[in-house]
């Protein structure tokens, strides 16, 4: 990162919306470092969305405050608040050429005419759309649309820019390269963005932090890396990435670990449990990848070691996940990476042993 | 023959028939028009522009000036009123939205004797019975149901977040309107006023109520004519306005669905 003062652009406290007696926004609160590219994940519905128009200043929390640079942003006015935004649908005005919709802003703000122009060159330069300058947006294909529009919205310089889903509508390839070109405007300019999205996969890729949405509240905040290896709760262990989750009791808390009896009669070993409810329920989350599956004589040194049976394999490309099942019926997913040719394969309806490190066992609230 | 092929043939023939079921009683009040007898007769026996010459008179010209003095506002105005409407019934959680839209759009399905009694019984206590100002009135009523419908769904074809994408970019509600809003529905807002113009210039029930000696609508000018001696005057007249509604037609084509484009 090329910005490393950590101060607060954006303070967000205890904010609420309510529609009715449905609460869209049940308590947020967050902090957006200067120059941080903080993502907003969730599912349809959680209320991120909500919360990034609240910023904008196109919905009314019903409580709650924002403050932007020490201010409070929410009496603001969505015109008076100086933040970019991009959204899903791009946006751009029909009627105006692309030259006309970058500049925008610019004549909004009554800039003379001059510097508007060499604004508006080194602005579409800037996201590789020089040359078309004088096309209109019906003329151009769905990415550059959205190069458009994120020229747009960065040309006044707003030290905050928000996007709303804006790489959902392009197909997978351009989604992946309009990420990078983002990531890259994001390391130049050093704004800050905070950008929404459903697909995990994208969060993880672009996100300095991640906000995991979940029913009008954040789950859990952090950086890719923590949220994929210390999950908090079930929920952000299976939406990002995908989790073996097990519902289980703990048994014995020792020294060397604790011991936790699934429903199905076997015991695991996690490293350690705090959030064990009194009656000693507990979620267990395993990552697919941290499972190995062996052949069925085989007896690896690991703290679990359970045998089962292939019940389904899918081939990957770069990995083959399997599908096992216990002799006491618990499934069980297990992704092993094809690092190596001639690699040992097992098929539907062979006896395995599946083993995965206590280390690797982690508590989740549920 | 291939069955692709009779189903084409088949489908040709029944548009043709339909075609000439509307075109063939203007092509014949056209024909009459020109007809060199002295009344409404087909075929004509001669040739000649006698009944274009008759509509020199006073009695027509000036209720065609009256008419034209009347859809002019009018459309001006029912296209001013329907935007706003248009625009106020998009915002959401408006309350009462569909039943603003109902009685804005009620002049459609009222019969149209019962509007002009009423306007009738308005206008007779406040004077503006046999005014063309009550005339302008009555028919801008007439018109806004189509004003609204056209901008509205001319509206709908605009992606409503560009007016959001223009306030994050630091324009206020107004500048939003004059450069984003309106100039993407220009082309609704073009076909509201040509439709309007053609509803109030083709209007005869409501305005044989509203209308008086002074101020006094072709249309009604037609019917009192109609009522009495019937000669070909009425056909030179009707093929008049048929060409004019032609035009607005043309019009309509050209301007109503291109795109005006900010350069």
């Amino acid at each position: 990162m090329k910005h490393n003062d950590k101060q607060t652009l954006l303070k967000i406290s205890g904010l609420q919306k309510h529609y009715g007696s449905t609460a869209a926004i049940a308590d947020v609160s967050l902090e957006l470092r200067e120059g941080e590219l903080l993502t907003f994940l969730g599912p349809s519905g959680s209320g991120k969305t909500t919360v990034l128009m609240s910023i904008a200043g196109f919905v009314q929390p019903s409580a709650g405050s924002i403050d932007l640079a020490g201010k409070p942003l929410l009496p603001l006015e969505p015109y008076q608040r100086n933040i970019g935004m991009v959204f899903q649908s791009y946006a751009l005005f029909p009627h105006m050429t692309v030259a006309k919709n970058v500049a925008y802003p610019l004549s909004i703000r009554r800039m003379p005419k001059a510097q508007i122009e060499e604004k508006v060159a080194r602005v579409l330069e800037l996201v590789g759309l020089p040359q078309h300058a004088n096309r209109l947006p019906s003329e151009l294909s769905g990415g550059q649309q959205q190069r458009v529009a994120l020229a747009r919205a960065i040309v006044f310089e707003p030290r905050l820019l928000l996007m709303d889903e804006p790489l959902a509508a392009l197909d997978k390839k351009l989604r992946a390269k309009m990420q990078m070109e983002i990531m890259r405007l994001h390391r130049e300019l050093g704004v800050s963005i905070i950008y929404v999205t459903h697909d995990q996969e994208e969060a993880l890729v672009m996100s300095d932090r991640i906000a995991v949405f979940n029913h009008g509240r954040i789950d859990q905040i952090g950086t890719p890396s923590e949220l994929y290896d210390a999950p908090k709760t079930r929920f952000v262990a299976d939406f990002i990435g995908e989790s073996n989750l097990f519902d289980g009791k703990i048994q014995t808390i020792g020294a060397d670990g604790v011991w936790c009896a699934l429903p199905c009669g076997a015991t695991i070993r996690l490293a350690e449990a705090n959030a064990a409810r009194k009656d000693g329920s507990i979620v267990v989350a395993v990552r697919p990848e941290r499972i190995r599956v062996h052949h069925a004589s085989h007896e690896p040194a690991c703290e679990n070691v359970l045998p089962a049976v292939v019940s389904d394999v899918a081939y990957l490309g770069q990995a083959r996940k399997y599908l096992v099942r216990t002799a006491t019926g618990t499934e069980i997913v297990a992704l092993e990476q094809l690092a190596v040719q001639g690699q040992r394969t097992f098929e539907i309806g062979e006896p395995v042993v599946v083993s995965w490190r206590a280390s690797d066992t982690r508590e989740v609230n549920s | 023959m291939k069955p692709g092929c009779i189903w084409r043939t088949l489908r040709g023939a029944v548009c043709l028939l339909v075609a000439l079921y509307m075109l063939v009683p203007i092509a014949i009040v056209v024909v009459i028009s020109f007809s060199s007898g002295q009344f409404l007769s087909f075929p004509p026996p001669g040739f000649s522009l006698q009944w274009y010459r008759a509509l020199n008179d006073p009695a027509w010209t000036s209720s065609l000036a009256t008419s034209v003095e009347v859809m002019i506002p009018a459309a001006l105005l029912s296209t001013c009123l329907g935007l706003g409407a248009a625009l106020m019934l998009r915002r959401e959680g408006l309350p009462g939205a569909p039943l603003i839209r109902g009685i804005l759009l009620s002049p459609l399905v009222i019969p149209v004797i019962i509007t002009g009694a009423a306007f009738y019984s308005v206008f007779r206590p406040l004077g503006l019975h046999g005014t063309v100002l009550g005339l302008i009135v009555a028919h801008t009523v007439l018109c806004i149901p189509y004003a609204l419908t056209t901008i509205t769904s001319s509206l709908a074809m605009v992606d409503w977040r560009i007016a959001q994408a223009s306030a994050s970019l630091g324009a206020r509600p107004f500048t939003t309107f004059r450069r984003v809003t309106f100039p993407s529905i220009s082309s609704g807002v073009i076909s509201s006023f040509l439709f309007s113009l053609v509803v109030s210039f083709d209007e005869v029930v409501v305005s044989m109520f509203v209308s008086g000696p002074d101020a006094r609508p072709v249309t009604v000018q037609m019917w009192s004519n109609i009522r009495g001696d019937v000669d070909p005057t009425i056909a030179a007249l009707a093929s008049v306005l048929f060409v004019f509604a032609l035009l607005i037609l043309l019009l309509e084509a050209i301007f109503g669905r291109g795109e005006a484009t900010e350069q």
